[in-house]
């Protein structure tokens, strides 16, 4: 067992941990704050709105991340067009593609998330906001949008978790967060065993502290939907 | 035992015995995305210097090859664990490497060189590159020489042969260095010849060690008897001239 | 010579399937096996699966492929050689890919299975034992079709998101459909193709599996009066 090895890099794995850590965090927060409006969409009683935003869904939560990601890494590099836009500083980095196909990813699976627990809200919620005379943007902001947050917070804690696993496939595209570090020494000191296992052990480690994370929020937010029995 | 782990051990079992695992066949891998050494072609057939390379000694020493595409991230740990008989990927035979692995006898020597656009007017020197992205491919002797050497240029390292190419078209990197022959026959060849050009000096292992002796087929440490077997195979196609075929096909006269 | 490619590409799609099913038969068996064994009386078997569960929903599928490919095999040979036995232990890209996916997916089914079975009213159980039928027979008779039916839409989101995840079996060099498409991609320098074509491919099987597991929901709906909202 060369775990000597392991212990000389641990700087390169806490790097690592450290870029998986923002890839993840960057991406949830800005798919959280695109998703609520589209998941106000995707309710809508425009069917041309509605239809759109379920095609964009369909495409996203239908492919894989690993396609998606070469599409928007490799893929979008092919082209001549791109090369030489305005944009092309920010999309010939790695980090920002990758961020950009988590991003379009995430708010995908976010959206139909948010979305389905906007269609269970109790009717009578709804009406009587409109009783009360609310705008529909007041009605969105104050009673929609946290009723909706509370009662998404399992399956919003899931896609949390499967966002932070997803950001494992950056290693594909040279960026080096922990999967990215475990290989690089599996290539360079042709041990095999102890780099993925310590590599394992970090995302236990990263889930656990996420799935606490969302215990609590529940405890705290969402603990009148709790069935007492 | 519990349910589970019988299940478990049934079904590994069950799953390893699927691999081939026929006692006298010969599992050869190699990283097929290296051109025209080996590469996938259209068809999903392995193609190029070294398969057809393999396949003559394989025919000379009498022996049943199954050669196969891997992954590189896995070949040399599965040609220690014994996944794999043998390697044929261009594999330069250096120091470090002898440490875990037996080579056949040394059948190429090949130079290394940069890759870069045409007019970049780039200064090969550990100064001169300071900032440029260089694109290698991880774990070869490219990746060891420009990690130490060049230490002020940003390198980025990709998994397979091919892709620091797209990386170089795309832009997203100033230079590539590869085989010099692989650069010229897979990516010079067309188009490219236009836009991009072979730049700095040849290197070889006189050079640095980190390009060692030469390129050989990697065999498992233990087995002392393919390693003749293989190299019996490699003297009769130099002998018969079969080498000289494939250099020709490959390269042109030599 | 595109053509050729793109054939090629498509051609793989029978491997991409063939590890899907063949990996869905094991997540199956296994999520079965582990959600009795969660429900179970035994302790030690409660917590067996329990940790098999964790750890597994807790380590990306990326990584715990790495794992199974690379590190298992290096380790049971490693121990073999201790032991004197001169026995090499090989996966196949394929039976580590269908071994890893299994085990993954064996733990989400273990929870869809876990969380339908606890559905089912105790009164069928108890009536089920008055009646002095065996643990197998309760099993076959009660218990599994009813599982079928509310295990459905779990069943349906993990067989979607196990079809994708095939794609990264692609990493370890199995030639299916992504294999193909990167091997296509980077010989003809034409990415945004090949990975627009494979995302087609496993949208195709996306849509596909909605149709027909929609169809299959309805069927087994059939009878059963659902809370009006």
């Amino acid at each position: 067992m060369s775990w000597d090895i392991i212990v000389e890099n641990l700087g390169f794995y806490a790097q690592g941990a450290k870029l998986t850590v923002i890839l993840t965090v960057a991406s949830l927060a800005i798919s959280f704050v695109l998703a609520m409006p589209l998941a106000l969409g995707r309710n809508s009683h425009n069917p041309f709105l509605r239809n759109a935003i379920a095609l964009y869904t369909l495409v996203f939560r239908g492919t894989p991340l690993l396609v998606q990601l070469f599409l928007i890494y490799y893929g979008l590099a092919q082209f001549d067009l791109v090369r030489e836009s305005l944009l092309w500083p920010w999309l010939s980095s790695a980090l920002v593609c990758v961020i950009l196909t988590f991003v379009l990813n995430t708010t995908a699976y976010t959206t139909e998330i948010f979305a389905g627990s906007l269609r269970h809200l109790p009717v009578g919620e709804i009406e009587a906001a409109r009783a009360y005379g609310m705008s529909p943007f007041t009605r969105a902001r104050r009673i929609l949008l946290p009723a909706m947050l509370t009662r998404s917070l399992t399956l919003y804690g899931n896609e949390t978790v499967m966002m932070l696993h997803a950001t494992s496939l950056a290693s594909t595209v040279t960026l080096l967060e922990v999967t990215g570090v475990a290989r690089n020494i599996a290539l360079n000191y042709y041990i095999m065993f102890e780099p993925y296992v310590t590599a394992a052990a970090i995302y236990l480690v990263l889930t656990l502290v996420l799935v606490l994370l969302f215990q609590f929020a529940q405890h705290r937010w969402a603990g009148y939907l709790q069935a007492r029995l | 035992m519990t349910k589970l782990s019988t299940l478990f051990l049934g079904g590994f079992i069950a799953l390893a015995s699927l691999s081939p695992a026929i006692a006298e066949q010969v599992t050869i891998a190699t990283d097929a995305t290296f051109p025209p050494f080996e590469s996938v072609d259209a068809n999903g057939k392995l193609v190029g210097y070294d398969i057809d390379l393999m396949s003559a000694v394989c025919k000379a020493a009498e022996l049943d090859c199954n050669i196969i595409a891997a992954a590189w991230d896995g070949m040399i740990p599965g040609l220690t664990a014994g996944k794999y008989d043998a390697l044929i990927s261009q594999l330069t035979v250096t120091d470090a490497r002898r440490k875990i692995m037996a080579f056949s006898d040394i059948y190429s020597h090949p130079t290394f060189r940069f890759v870069a656009k045409k007019g970049a007017d780039l200064d090969i020197s550990p100064d001169g590159l300071a900032g440029k992205i260089i694109a290698v491919q991880t774990g070869t002797p490219m990746d060891a020489f420009v990690t130490k050497i060049f230490p002020k240029a940003t390198i980025k390292r990709y998994d397979g042969g091919s892709a620091p190419y797209l990386e170089l078209t795309a832009g997203r990197a100033d230079l590539h260095m590869s085989y010099e022959a692989q650069i010229t026959h897979a990516f010079l060849n067309g188009d490219n010849a236009e836009t991009f050009e072979l730049v700095g000096p040849q290197y070889t292992g006189k050079d640095a060690p980190e390009f060692g002796e030469g390129v050989a087929i990697a065999i498992n440490r233990r087995n002392a008897d393919l390693l003749a077997k293989i190299n019996a195979g490699l003297a009769k196609i130099r002998e018969n001239g079969e080498l000289a075929a494939i250099d020709a096909k490959y390269f042109g006269k030599n | 010579m595109l053509g050729g490619y793109v054939i090629s590409v498509l051609a793989a799609g029978w491997i991409t399937l063939s590890l899907a099913f063949v990996s869905l038969i094991l997540a199956v068996v296994i999520g079965i096996a582990a959600a009795l064994a969660r429900l179970s009386r035994s302790r030690a078997l409660r917590v067996t699966a329990t940790l098999y569960t964790s750890v597994v929903r807790g380590i990306p599928d990326l990584v715990m492929m790495l794992l199974v490919f690379y590190s298992v095999p290096a380790l049971l040979s490693q121990a073999a050689q201790d032991w004197g036995y001169d026995v090499y232990i090989e996966f196949s890209p394929f039976g580590a890919g269908a071994a890893t996916l299994g085990l993954i997916f064996g733990a989400y089914m273990a929870e869809t299975f876990r969380g339908a079975l606890m559905n089912i009213p105790k009164g069928q159980l108890e009536a089920a034992e008055a009646y002095g039928l065996g643990r197998f027979r309760i099993f076959w008779r009660i218990l599994l079709p009813q599982m079928m039916r509310l295990a459905l839409p779990g069943f349906t989101n993990n067989w979607l998101v196990l079809a994708k995840a095939t794609a990264l079996v692609s990493l370890l060099g199995l030639q299916d459909v992504m294999f193909r498409a990167k091997g296509a991609a980077e010989a003809t320098a034409k990415p945004f193709t090949f990975y627009l074509l494979a995302g087609g491919f496993y949208l195709a099987i996306t849509a596909i599996s909605l149709f027909i597991l929609s169809r299959a929901a309805k069927r087994y709906e059939l009878g059963e009066k659902e809370l009006a909202r």
